[in-house]
């Protein structure tokens, strides 16, 4: 090794120092670079400090008081989002069971070998083109093919079930459950596409070595793959609930629009993203005020859930590499 | 294409620019904003009338009454459009006074999708303030039940749908509600409602809900619910009769109250008397600021607003509008001639 060093050292190198100009280049570029990562958190900082400062005289007037009153009165003056940020953590969590039931299954049956490797690709590409709808053809879908498709379970479910609070009241259309499913579907490619990295971070020699062992290979899925891959798997599932809890578009239009608290699937109600976007266009003064801290209420949920996302993921990263 | 070809390209566009803005220059535009109840009918006015007068460009974005007042009020449109007259402080606020015009009149329905039911909905006064204040909460309510003898309501909860914006229409029903029911209380273009009910904005809005959602029932004017060929309830009046709206009831029900037409033409009917009349109706103004520094606006608004009250009138019906009764016309014309 060391005679290889010096003789290829003696002789005229292919490398030599930089040029001035590609010093030059390279600060300017590290410069840029900089500046642009700088301008980001600017930006992050910037939108936080205007919507705080536009909700100050509300954050003031209401305190704390505001996450907990269930009541959107403008007429009153009198303001509250406990309903919508029930609305908002209630569909979430409901899509992301189903959308972790399903996402996760998708990520084994395209990362377990059950797939020649092009068609699992294929697969994968079609799981990631669901993200590429845009959130109204969601909404859409919704109201034209999920409500009709429901209906008939929805209305057997509250007929024979109705003493269980989730099936409470009768099913009109625009409600929880319609809501559930489409959200549940927009955040499915979130939730495959994390979970399947997660799988693939594994080496190979870990799943052979469960073989050698002697493992069925649902017990090897199960029992060795899944626990590996869990923590990126539930890095995948609060990725995805950030994604939902943000969803504004679909949920505006088929969720209802009802400012209570209920437990029940068929009843309607409402999220804070689309209180947002529905109420904005016709908000007096007090009421943009109001519009402004719950905005500020739902970036701080989805900024809590997106770090502890990200904390969690690189966590396992690190974890599955070492 | 060369380059001369292209410079030359550039100086004939610039040129129809410029042609276009000159045949343009005697034109004049009125913007309007404000209640949705009657869009339906100013937009019909609107593409009729500029057919013939290309020289006076209307616009009207339908935003609700409360919208609709504030921008009139920040003098950002050049007419305003509501059900609720403004207050007589809205109106000192305003530089010059205020016109209140009435252009057109209508019925406020209840537009219901009940899915199996084979009788028309029959809604009681007091059922209707009972639904409306989330008393009422099953279809199969005894209350409802007693005015639809044999009919199979269903046991299903009641979807209510209503206003969430700063409304006229609301107002106007609201007025109603307090006239006849001694338990409602709030009156105003936006109350609070019980919080099953489901918000949504405009006539347009409350329409749509209700045609998606089964065993909904909302008010919105009527041409909102003929447009999507929802079903509308009887209701009872001040006589004690179930009337369906249509374009005699409430025909009657203006008819009762046109000699007390104030001067101003600011007159709210509540609860119209009448064994025909159709219980919950409402004029719809156009607000002009008395005093406009513009000869050529005063001018665009005095023909647009003077086309509506003569020609126009005859729309109103077919769309499911009651056209102003003859001496009610003739008084908003008086109103529009004091425009400056």
């Amino acid at each position: 090794m060391a005679e290889l060093k010096l003789s290829s050292l003696s002789e005229k190198s292919i490398s030599r120092n930089p040029s001035g100009a590609e010093y030059a280049s390279d600060r300017g570029f590290r410069g840029l670079a900089l500046a642009c990562g700088l301008a980001m958190m600017l930006l992050l900082l910037a939108i936080l400090i205007i919507i705080g400062r536009e909700a100050a005289p509300a954050i003031s007037k209401y305190g704390l008081g505001f996450l907990t009153n269930a009541v959107w009165a403008p007429g009153r003056g009198e303001f509250g989002i406990l309903a919508e940020i029930w609305g908002t953590l209630y569909s979430s969590i409901l899509a992301l069971i189903i959308a972790g039931f399903f996402g996760v299954s998708i990520a084994i049956f395209l990362t377990q070998d059950f797939l020649p490797p092009a068609l699992a690709q294929v697969f994968r590409t079609i799981v990631e083109m669901l993200a590429a709808i845009p959130s109204v053809v969601y909404g859409l879908w919704g109201i034209f093919v999920v409500i009709p498709a429901i209906r008939p379970l929805a209305n057997w479910l509250h007929e024979h079930f109705s003493f269980i609070p989730l099936f409470g009241t009768s099913f009109g259309g625009p409600g929880m459950a319609p809501a559930v499913i489409v959200l549940a579907i927009m955040v499915l490619p979130t939730v495959a596409a994390i979970s399947q990295d997660a799988f693939r971070l594994i080496p190979y020699k870990v799943k052979e070595a469960a073989y050698g062992m002697g493992t069925t290979r649902w017990e090897a899925i199960l029992k060795v793959m899944v626990p590996t891959a869990a923590n990126g798997i539930f890095a995948s599932l609060v990725l995805g609930f950030g994604r939902a809890l943000g969803e504004t578009m679909a949920l505006a239009m088929i969720i209802g629009n009802a400012n209570q608290i209920s437990l029940s699937l068929f009843s309607p109600a409402n999220t804070l993203a689309s209180l947002l976007a529905s109420t904005f266009p016709e908000a007096g003064q007090l009421e943009r005020e109001a519009l402004m801290f719950a905005a500020l209420a739902l970036l701080f949920i989805t900024f809590i859930v997106n770090v502890a996302g990200t904390i969690i993921m690189s966590f396992a990263a690190k974890q599955q590499t070492t | 294409m060369g380059r001369a070809g292209l410079r030359g390209a550039l100086q004939k566009a610039a040129l129809a620019a410029v042609v276009c803005f000159a045949s343009e220059a005697g034109a004049v535009e009125l913007k309007g904003a404000g209640a949705t109840f009657p869009a339906n009918l100013y937009e019909q006015w609107i593409s009729e009338f500029n057919r013939a007068n290309t020289d006076v460009t209307v616009t009207y974005s339908a935003v609700g009454s409360g919208e609709g007042i504030r921008q009139f009020s920040q003098g950002s449109v050049a007419f305003g459009a509501t059900e609720r007259p403004l207050s007589d402080k809205q109106v000192e606020a305003i530089a010059g006074g205020v016109l209140h015009v009435p252009t057109t009149a209508g019925m406020i329905v209840f537009a219901y999708n009940i899915p199996g039911l084979d009788k028309e909905l029959r809604l009681s006064q007091e059922s209707v303030a009972g639904i409306l204040s989330g008393r009422i909460k099953a279809w199969n309510d005894p209350v409802i039940q007693a005015a639809n003898p044999g009919a199979n309501l269903p046991a299903k909860d009641i979807a209510l749908v209503a206003r969430r914006d700063s409304s006229g229409t609301t107002f106007s029903l609201t007025s109603h509600l307090a006239a006849v029911s001694s338990d409602w209380k709030e009156v105003g273009t936006t109350i609070v409602w019980p919080k099953t009910a489901q918000l949504v904005a405009g006539n347009e809005g409350v329409a749509g809900r209700i045609a998606i959602a089964e065993y909904s029932i909302g008010y919105v004017e009527y041409s909102f619910a003929a447009r999507l060929n929802l079903r509308t309830a009887l209701v009872e009046n001040k006589s004690g009769q179930f009337v369906r709206a249509d374009a005699a009831s409430g025909a009657a029900a203006l008819a009762s109250t046109v000699d007390a037409m104030p001067a101003d033409g600011r007159q709210s009917i509540p609860n119209p008397e009448g064994e025909t009349a159709y219980p919950i109706v409402t004029y719809s103004w156009v607000l002009l600021r008395r005093e406009n520094a513009d000869a050529a606006i005063t001018d665009g608004l005095k023909r647009f607003f003077g086309w509506g009250l003569a020609d126009g009138q005859a729309l109103s019906d077919k769309l499911g509008y009651i056209p102003l009764p003859a001496p009610v016309a003739e008084r908003a014309k008086a109103i529009l001639a004091e425009l400056r």
